[in-house]
This record gives structure tokens, C-alpha cells and sequence, in this order.
């Protein structure tokens, strides 16, 4: 499956360019980090470097893509952890490995992700997330 | 006021549109900081959001505050760092974070304070814990983040 991300963000946050996968077990993306995306120029001046938080980016995106196919509105509630093992540079191929668990009683979603450059792997991620019912989450308007 | 953001500047290698606290207005060195950035509806994550949408869609993004963070937590590090001179030399990577609980979101015409202490330093690593705030709600709290210091050289391609 592929198919184009309509991102609630723009630059500099674009962390999903395509979907590999994504069926109820989960979800993969891909990311292409390139130099001219317009962060490089400030992390960091001379030595492009792609901010770790990106990576937990890439893996909310991808959560958040899942969410809208089987759930509906997800908002992240927690990071329970995050691992940056590996800098990733500009020329990098990203992907966004991510396993998807609903939990029972209203508990939300848990998304597990591996992000791998090649077969590096760069980061460990899992988020948990409540799911929202859609209506409520319109009738705020404040 | 204790920093302003050239002076900020001076420590923090993070440049536009990445350099993301505005001003630090207390630290007790190997301690704690407190250090603010304002979120304006100008900011490059929402320069090209359509007119049609929702404010939610203004909500800073959650990668970015902890960013702002990480890097409130940097200056403490560095505040307190030996000799001063050290300072310039090193980077600080995000290495890794636990349990960072969401409570809520911060808007355009808002500020982020985050309120983060120095738990444990290594020769190549910082452990911080902390808070962010908007006003008078907390909407983040972190148990623990390490962040990896990296000698700059050992970064230039």
C-alpha cells in the first residue's frame, strides 16, 4: 500500500513521505531525509544532523495515519520511552516500523516502533495514545 | 531575565528555525533552570497549514516541546560545566527518554516553561528530569531524559 500523507504539518515536520503498510497489526513509513530540508540549516550550522525528536515524529505520524484508517482522532498521551541509537544524516532512508496494540477497556493505543536506516536500526520508540470520540472532539471550541 | 538569546546563542550550537528556547530566567548550575520559548502562529511547523484548518491543527507538535526541552536541559548542563571553556566544544544529543507523560497542548500566543534539574551527569551523558508549563497548567511531565554529549568535532562530516 502507498499512498500520500495529508500532514496536519508542514516544514519543518514532515516526517511520513509514503506508506509502505498499514493493516490492523500496524503500520510502515517511510521517511527520505534530504539536505535541503529547511532544519539542517539550524541543527547544525556546518554538520546536518536529523533531530532525534524527529524520529519519535516520524513514529506519531505514522500513528496518527493509523489512528485516522481504524480509529478515528489519536492524541499522544505519553512517550513511555524512546532509544536514539544511531545519528542519522542527510542521504538517510528512514523507516517506521511500527507494531500497533489496541487496549482493552478504553485504555487507548500502544504503538511499538523500530526505525531503521537500511537495516541500522536508528531508534526504538513506543507511544501511548487516547483514542478520541470523534464528535467531542469537534465540539471544543475554545 | 538571567540569559537572552544571543546570549543563549553563545552556548547552544542550535540555530534557526531549530533554536528553540527564547531565554532562560533562572538556573542554579548543576541543578536546575528554568527557561521559556514563546510559540507565535509564525512558527515554520505551521507555515503551510491551509486556512480551512481547525485550531487544533496549531497545537505545537509534541517532537518540538521536546526539543524545547532538551535543549532547556542542555543549558543547564552547560551552565555548570568545568571548565567554561569546555562548553563551546560539546554537543548534546537526545539519547533517550522514559515515561514523558501529555497532559496538554500549547497554542500560538502561548509560552512554554520548562522547569527541568540535572539528576546524574556521566563524562558522556546527562540524565534530566522535568516539567513544562503554560501559565498555570503543566502539560508535560518527564521522568527521565539522557542526553549524550558528543564532542562537535566528532560531528562534522
Amino acid at each position: 500500500m502507498s499512498a500520500p500523507f495529508s500532514c496536519d504539518y508542514a516544514a519543518p515536520l514532515i516526517a511520513l513521505d509514503r506508506v509502505l503498510r498499514c493493516d490492523p497489526s500496524g503500520i510502515v513509513t517511510q521517511k527520505e531525509v534530504v539536505a535541503d530540508e529547511p532544519f539542517f540549516a539550524g541543527h547544525f550550522p556546518g554538520y546536518p544532523i536529523y533531530p532525534g525528536v524527529f524520529l519519535m515524529e516520524a513514529v506519531h505520524q505514522a500513528a496518527t495515519y493509523y489512528g485516522r484508517v481504524f480509529l478515528g482522532r489519536v492524541t499522544l498521551r505519553e512517550v513511555r520511552s524512546a532509544r536514539f541509537l544511531v545519528p542519522v544524516f542527510p542521504g538517510d532512508v528512514l523507516e517506521a516500523d511500527c507494531r500497533t496494540e489496541v487496549l482493552p477497556a478504553g485504555g487507548g493505543l500502544k504503538v511499538e516502533a523500530r526505525c531503521r536506516c537500511g537495516t541500522r536500526t536508528v531508534a526504538e520508540v513506543k507511544l501511548l495514545y487516547r483514542v478520541e470520540d470523534a464528535v467531542a472532539s469537534q465540539s471544543r471550541t475554545d | 531575565m538571567l540569559l537572552n538569546h544571543a546570549q543563549i546563542k553563545k552556548l547552544l550550537p542550535h540555530r534557526y528555525p531549530m533554536a528553540l528556547v527564547d531565554a532562560v530566567l533562572s538556573v542554579e548550575p548543576g541543578a536546575r533552570i528554568i527557561a521559556v520559548k514563546n510559540i507565535t502562529g509564525n512558527e515554520p511547523c505551521f507555515a503551510h497549514l491551509p486556512d480551512e484548518a481547525d485550531w487544533r491543527s496549531y497545537a505545537y507538535p509534541a517532537s518540538l516541546v521536546m526539543e524545547s526541552f532538551g535543549q532547556a536541559a542542555g543549558l543547564l548542563y552547560l551552565l555548570g560545566a568545568e571548565p567554561p571553556g569546555e562548553r563551546e566544544h560539546l554537543v548534546m544529543l537526545f539519547g533517550a527518554a522514559t515515561r514523558c507523560r501529555f497532559e496538554g497542548e500549547a497554542f500560538p500566543g502561548e509560552m512554554l516553561e520548562h522547569r527541568a534539574s540535572l539528576e546524574r551527569t556521566f563524562t558522556d551523558a546527562a540524565i534530566f528530569r522535568g516539567e513544562v508549563w503554560v501559565s498555570d497548567r503543566r502539560i508535560v511531565s518527564i521522568e527521565r531524559m539522557v542526553m549524550a554529549l558528543r564532542p562537535a568535532r566528532a560531528l562534522r562530516n
